[in-house]
């Protein structure tokens, strides 16, 4: 295959504990990565530069291994931007978990390794490569706050380098039934660095309504890029 | 003398009915178990506790309050619930069961009964 950059030298065999874009370059820092054991979560995450599926299943307690296919804009040099898919296995831990009274608290590792694709001029394909990622996450929650977190780095081939760090905060307007819709409202922090050929860094501020019904988790949101979307279904 | 042995006799006779009529039978409990659970915060992540215990064959009616920290289980017809199986599965769905308690009424008892708090 032939290859206009050279190699970076870093590739899809990093060491889980680099953070990690596992769920969406734009993705969630959501309180739940998986499901509960032998459980399914879907997750469907959309922004103005970014479109996420993730399936993962929860084979036990505290891993779920699943796959994640993604497709993002990615900004490069000069105000130009470039078009990534990707395709990849994905495996999330949680390291552990303090069940409290009124609280509950958790801290997730997440990985993900796979195939990523990088269109070339006038949206051909430059060929593909391979990445690995890992994240780092924690959360804190009770029946009417949220305050969560994440460290998410990507490497891979052809000088694939993303490092996003978020912090998410927010509250619920009313302590709802088990049966009961629950509305929240949160605002989402957000830096990001790319480096696909010359460093690009990036902060976001993005206000969202998140929607809690039993196995149904939404959240909506806008910022200056535009809306977000995100959806996730525990089955 | 007749009229006192007519009264003896009718005194005897409404003493044996007395005696032979049955007690009151005893409130029936409907096997209902209530559980004290940590860490449960919101219904997303709860509703694995309805699943795993959903699936056990002896459980019928189910109610969960995230506020009151309850997962109260009752049994389906002719059947109890063996304390020790239910805490199994809310611990497998990832939480801390700090207490179960045996209670009378029914789900719907005290689904109501929370809900007028």
């Amino acid at each position: 295959m032939n290859r206009h950059f050279p190699r970076a030298p870093s590739g899809p065999g990093l060491p889980a504990l680099l953070a990690a874009a596992a769920l969406a370059l734009h993705g969630t820092a959501s309180a739940l990565p998986m499901g509960s054991y032998e459980s399914w979560m879907l997750m469907l995450d959309s922004t103005p530069s970014t479109r996420s599926l993730g399936l993962n299943y929860a084979v036990a307690q505290t891993w779920a291994p699943g796959a994640v296919l993604r497709r993002w804009d990615e900004p490069a040099a000069h105000g130009a931007s470039v078009l990534r898919e990707s395709a990849g296995l994905s495996l999330t831990h949680r390291l552990h978990r303090w069940n409290l009274p009124h609280a509950q608290a958790n801290l997730w590792l997440l990985g993900e390794a796979g195939q990523v694709r990088r269109a070339g001029g006038h949206g051909r394909t430059a060929g593909d490569s391979g990445y690995g990622a890992a994240a780092f996450m924690a959360d804190y929650e009770t029946t009417r706050v949220y305050v969560g977190g994440s460290l998410k780095a990507l490497r891979g081939e052809d000088r694939l380098r993303h490092d996003v760090a978020r912090f998410r905060t927010g509250f619920s307007f009313w302590e709802a039934e088990y049966e009961g819709i629950q509305p929240w409202l949160l605002i989402e922090a957000e830096r990001t660095r790319y480096s696909p050929g010359s460093m690009q860094e990036g902060s976001l501020l993005t206000p969202m309504l998140r929607f809690i019904h039993r196995r149904w988790f939404v959240e909506i949101g806008v910022n200056r890029d535009g809306g977000m979307f995100n959806l996730m279904l525990n089955h | 003398m007749k009229k006192i042995l007519t009264a003896l006799a009718l005194g005897a006779a409404s003493l044996t009915a007395l005696a032979q009529t049955p007690a009151p039978a005893a409130a029936a409990g409907a096997g209902t178990v209530k559980f004290a659970v940590n860490g449960m915060v919101c219904a997303f992540c709860a509703q694995g506790i309805e699943k795993r215990l959903t699936k056990m064959s002896e459980t019928g009616p189910l109610y969960i309050n995230l506020a009151q920290k309850v997962v109260a289980v009752q049994p389906k017809p002719g059947k109890s619930i063996d304390v020790a199986k239910v805490k199994a599965e809310i611990i497998e769905a990832g939480y801390e069961v700090t207490s179960a308690q045996p209670v009378p009424q029914t789900v719907a008892a005290i689904r109501a009964e929370m809900k007028s708090k």
